[in-house]
């Protein structure tokens, strides 16, 4: 079976008498890819399920008045993207009052964290994942974990693709330096 | 040499409770009718609530009026029977401070008015 086109999700849901199941076909199609950007930012389930829900409402009251001025799919990125760091950021001002790295929270949580099923090498990639500044982090996680595009990377994060690749490429090499295993990974770049 | 790029890349490390993406479609729905209830309730109130603040400031008017206002009436006609009663008493009693035959004669007010004594008592005295 054919999958529904962005487009007509989009006309559907400006119809005015198919809002619920265009969003529910919106729902069902990005959930996942959604979700796992997500959780790799804020690392626990329970944190990224409010954080998908809160996504998906934005998506909601934001789906009436969007005219394509990006791709649907880099445009709902950015709002999960920017739900996740609002969440990270209001999480740090909570617990530790802005003064100190949400990192280290992020760590134990990755620690603890029983839906994680990932082997040791895994669990330290993610930790050198979660030490990189937080623009680096995001690059590392779209570019290869999600796999996307330089140039949807950059309509999300708003920045150019030369800026981009500089930043990945340093991102690469704190991760490479972190994990102590450089010559093991050559195929990051 | 082991490729991690395609050891560590396919294989996600992270899990999520069974069936949790097949519910949820129906949650975040959820989710937004609520919002959008509490949104529509929010907006019928902001909008009628200047009114309900004037009604409720009239309806305020109003009791105290009717609680207040009668008393108030009451008490200014038993004020205003009063205050002709303590008049008309006053208005006696001053009649009564003079004796109806006690009338001095120009020289004996002339020598009270020279004299610094109870001014009752000497007019008194004199009479005795």
């Amino acid at each position: 079976m054919n999958e529904i086109s962005d487009e007509d999700i989009v006309k559907m849901f400006h119809s005015g008498n198919g809002e619920e199941k265009a969003f529910r076909l919106l729902v069902g199609k990005y959930s996942e890819r959604l979700y796992w950007h997500i959780r790799k930012i804020v690392i626990g389930h329970e944190d990224s399920d409010d954080v998908l829900q809160n996504t998906f409402v934005k998506i909601w009251k934001g789906l009436r008045e969007f005219r394509y001025e990006a791709k649907l799919f880099t445009w709902m990125y950015r709002v999960a993207t920017n739900e996740a760091i609002n969440f990270l950021s209001e999480k740090r001002r909570k617990t530790y009052g802005n003064s100190q790295e949400i990192t280290p929270s992020l760590e134990n949580q990755l620690e603890s964290d029983s839906f994680f099923c990932g082997d040791s090498i895994q669990r330290e990639l993610q930790k050198a994942v979660l030490k990189l500044p937080e623009r680096q982090r995001l690059v590392f996680n779209m570019k290869y974990f999600d796999d996307m595009k330089y140039e949807d990377i950059a309509e999300v994060l708003d920045v150019t693709v030369g800026t981009l690749k500089a930043t990945y490429h340093n991102a690469v090499k704190k991760i490479e330096e972190s994990l102590k295993i450089s010559d093991t990974l050559p195929s990051f770049e | 040499m082991d490729n991690l790029d395609e050891k560590y890349k396919s294989k996600n490390p992270f899990t999520v409770p069974d069936r949790y993406f097949d519910t949820l479609g129906d949650r975040v729905m959820d989710r937004i009718k609520d919002e959008e209830g509490d949104i529509r309730k929010t907006s019928l109130f902001q909008t009628l609530k200047p009114y309900l603040g004037l009604a409720g400031l009239f309806a305020f008017a109003m009791i105290v009026m009717q609680v207040l206002l009668p008393n108030l009436v009451d008490e200014n006609r038993m004020l205003l029977e009063n205050g002709e009663q303590a008049n008309t008493t006053a208005q006696t009693e001053d009649e009564n401070i003079f004796d109806a035959d006690f009338n001095p004669s120009r020289e004996e007010i002339i020598e009270y008015l020279s004299q610094e004594t109870d001014p009752i008592e000497f007019l008194y005295a004199e009479r005795r």
